[in-house]
């Protein structure tokens, strides 16, 4: 396992991939800015087994990981080699896919992968607002003296394994580029609101109101404030967990619905996600 | 070709009109880097080709004139 020094490597690696001649097989959909923030940290390894070249992410407890494939045969080969050199480790990995099962997931699950969570992609066309009605009293953009704050909320109450999590660096990036909306009262945060616009779709990334919180309308003017934002935008994505049926029920109130879109999360180990 | 290529585009993502003119599916928000891989995959099933993977780079799939351009270059 080698350290990854430049993004240029991702490229190249699929090129590699690419010149087998077969197909492309892979989870990894990289944002250059993350990425970048991973490598600089020394976070970020690369290994090539057969015709398949990995990447991971060293996480506190875990490793994120990678893969880009030429096919579904050579992952299957190449699987057995890695899980022996990382027996000892938490390995975590997303899949991303239109349809509730896959050859490729069964590629995971005949090596012993088990099922951490799943999320379903949730989406609004063309909304309107009626911006004129609705009070975001509270509601403020995050400034740098909140990030370490701001962090702790999201490493105390996210599940890092299931929802990768911005480290310091790209929150603080996130509160730069005014993408962090919070609610405060005396000083304490009662909740925040990470989303990003992209061409012409708002993404809404993370949305918490602390416990102390609830039932003071935090969540609903930090959603509207969002909305505000977000009023030229005619698609509105956000990802959630399956499981999560009362979140699913609010989005739906909200005009989401949910897409043909999963994410697996799977995991080497016997542990599940915790609501 | 140009159908064929828009036919792909609406099965990636059925909730755009991909006959609009656009110049940039990316920029607009149509598509993502999780498409733009399902795209070369489709795309080399479709038309029976294996697109490099130099040429694996968002500017040639920022509209449809870029990825027939693309296309073009393997059909010859």
């Amino acid at each position: 396992m080698k350290k990854v020094t430049d993004f240029i490597e991702i490229n190249q690696a699929v090129v590699r991939i690419k010149n087998y001649k077969k197909k492309l097989v892979t989870n990894f959909f990289p944002n250059r800015e993350k990425v970048e923030i991973w490598i600089s940290k020394n976070q970020f390894y690369t290994i090539e087994i057969g015709e398949v070249i990995y990447f991971l992410k060293k996480n506190e407890n875990f490793y994120a990981l990678f893969f880009i494939a030429s096919s579904n045969e050579e992952l299957d080969k190449s699987l057995l080699e890695l899980l022996v050199d990382f027996s000892e480790e938490i390995l975590m990995l997303d899949i991303v896919q239109r349809e509730e099962t896959s050859d490729l997931l069964n590629v995971f699950y005949s090596k012993s992968f088990n099922l951490y969570t799943s999320l379903v992609r949730m989406n609004r066309l063309n909304h309107q607002v009626d911006l004129l009605s609705i009070s975001t009293d509270g509601v403020k953009e995050a400034s740098g003296h909140h990030l370490i704050s701001l962090t702790n909320i999201l490493y105390s109450f996210f599940d890092e394994k299931a929802e990768q999590l911005p480290d310091e660096k790209e929150l603080g990036n996130w509160i730069e580029n005014k993408n962090v909306l919070i609610y405060e009262e005396d000083n304490q945060i009662g909740g925040f609101l990470v989303y990003e616009i992209i061409g012409n779709t708002l993404y809404l990334r993370y949305w918490f109101v602390h416990p102390n919180f609830r039932d003071k309308r935090v969540g609903s003017k930090l959603f509207y404030e969002f909305e505000n934002k977000g009023k030229d935008a005619n698609r509105h994505l956000f990802w959630v967990i399956r499981s999560n049926e009362n979140a699913i029920k609010r989005y739906k109130h909200y005009g989401f619905v949910e897409e043909k879109m999963y994410n697996f999360v799977l995991t080497n180990k016997n542990i599940r996600y915790e609501e | 070709m140009k159908s064929k290529i828009i036919a792909v585009l609406n099965d990636i993502r059925p909730e755009f009109d991909f006959n609009e003119p656009v110049d940039n599916f990316i920029e607009a928000g149509m598509l993502d880097s999780f498409d733009l891989v399902t795209l070369v995959t489709s795309l080399d099933e479709v038309f029976e080709i294996s697109i490099d993977g130099t040429d694996i780079l968002p500017e040639n799939f920022s509209n449809i004139e870029s990825i027939l351009n693309l296309l073009n270059k393997y059909s010859k």
